[in-house]
């Protein structure tokens, strides 16, 4: 299928009117978020490559099969990342696997942006943060852990990661502070 | 690697004829959280209710001046009503989390708002005399209810402190017959104008012999006393008053 120009400037809500309307439209969906939902598949969980792409295959014909539920007062973002999120927790429960965070992605933006939340300036620190994050991140409780990776790896904001995790503001931002913490704390 | 998974997908989707969902379906799912939300917050109303008639209508300092009283007190409480409103509030929990956008309040204030709620419609219940009735019907009817308040009888009783808790199986015009939640039967020596078959109470006295009990007080449970039925309220079983004398003719004066 050859992409239109001009479905690529429609918002997400109208692709997803439109793909009700047309299955093939599903394609702008899949084409705008696949990198994304990808990168957060392979963050959240410890799987290899293969087995989060077929994870992200499941994720979308849910997504499809779901369409109808969206709200358009959501954004299109927060509802298909809660999807995935969700579906990865419960292929991690049906397979009895701890997710392990990956960095494998981690980059300069994504570290600059931890080095300054974290108050770590110094060239060296940077480095060392570069090289132990997957290991410091590990070593956080997961529903922190998470609120993490969606706060400074995915840069959603506090009703995003609310609508996404599906938890009020204020639990957001508690388990951000407790997450920060306890990563300062191992930082140390 | 975009369009691999794209079409991929789409292929699936059409080879396995995966159609959305219709609307209709996750509407209905909506409207049933929310019911199921607005009749436990209405079950735990009447819960509520209870309560409140029960608290109400039990005379405290009676048992604060006895023996043992914080047993007493703790007997009088309507702990099955209160743990059928923590029930219903938890199911009233559960369902709003598990509304659309249930998850956005916090736990703390969606149950202390369900508290409020029952309160106040509790309170409704209570005063139209929803909670008396739900009470009797409970007692009468739930085996199980029975049991709870019959056991709580139970343990009021204590013939050695003169505490006898029972139903009223006969009123005689000195004595009433009362049937203590133990099996025993009792005759106790009172006025008894204002007693009926099938009451509950509670009585503070002394034991005398022969199943004889001599009441100090007398306490209905969880009701108050009331006259019995005026008869004459029904105007065919009443004669009809007299009919008004006729004027007195006023003598004229010279």
């Amino acid at each position: 299928m050859v992409e239109s120009p001009e479905f690529g400037q429609k918002t997400d809500s109208e692709l997803a009117k439109l793909t009700l309307e047309n299955q093939d439209n599903f394609l702008y969906i899949v084409n705008r978020y696949e990198a994304k939902l990808l990168r957060f598949i392979r963050r959240i969980s410890n799987v290899s490559l293969d087995e989060a792409q077929d994870l992200l295959q499941e994720v979308f014909i849910k997504a499809y099969q779901n369409l109808n539920d969206f709200d358009p007062s959501l954004k299109f973002s927060s509802w298909i990342y809660r999807i995935t999120r969700n579906h990865v927790i419960s292929h991690y429960r049906k397979n009895k696997n701890k997710p392990i965070l990956l960095s494998a992605e981690i980059n300069e933006e994504v570290l600059n942006n931890l080095a300054s939340e974290f108050d770590i300036n110094k060239k060296i620190d940077q480095q060392i943060l570069k090289r132990n994050i997957d290991g410091l991140l590990n070593q956080i409780d997961d529903r922190y852990k998470e609120v993490i990776v969606l706060k400074y790896f995915e840069e959603k904001n506090y009703q995003e990661i609310s609508d996404i995790i599906k938890k009020p503001t204020g639990t957001v931002a508690t388990y951000l502070n407790r997450g920060k913490k306890q990563f300062k704390e191992k930082f140390k | 690697m975009t369009d691999q998974i794209g079409e991929k997908i789409l292929e699936k989707i059409k080879e396995d004829h995966i159609k959305p969902k219709p609307r209709w379906e996750f509407l209905l799912k909506n409207y049933v959280t929310w019911a199921i939300f607005v009749i436990a917050i209405l079950i735990g109303s009447q819960a509520t209710g209870v309560m409140i008639f029960m608290i109400n209508h039990t005379e405290w300092e009676d048992y604060i001046q006895q023996e043992g009283f914080l047993q007493q007190i703790l007997i009088n409480l309507p702990f099955f009503w209160l743990i059928f409103l923590i029930i219903f509030i938890a199911v009233a929990f559960y369902n709003i989390k598990h509304t659309k956008k249930g998850y956005q309040h916090s736990p703390l204030i969606i149950v202390l708002l369900s508290i409020i709620i029952s309160l106040a419609i509790g309170t409704i219940v209570y005063a139209t005399g929803g909670g008396e009735k739900l009470e009797d019907i409970f007692y009468r009817r739930v085996g199980f209810y029975q049991q709870i308040m019959r056991h709580g009888g139970r343990m009021f009783i204590d013939q050695e402190k003169g505490r006898i808790a029972g139903v009223i199986i006969e009123v005689n015009p000195n004595s009433v017959i009362v049937e203590d939640f133990q099996g025993n039967i009792w005759e106790i020596v009172t006025s008894t104008e204002k007693f009926i078959p099938g009451q509950r109470i509670h009585i503070f006295g002394k034991f005398l012999s022969n199943q004889q009990f001599e009441a100090y007080i007398i306490k209905p449970l969880f009701r108050p006393f009331r006259p019995p039925k005026d008869p004459c309220l029904d105007s065919q079983i009443c004669p009809l008053p007299p009919a008004p004398l006729p004027p007195m003719p006023i003598p004229e004066m010279p």
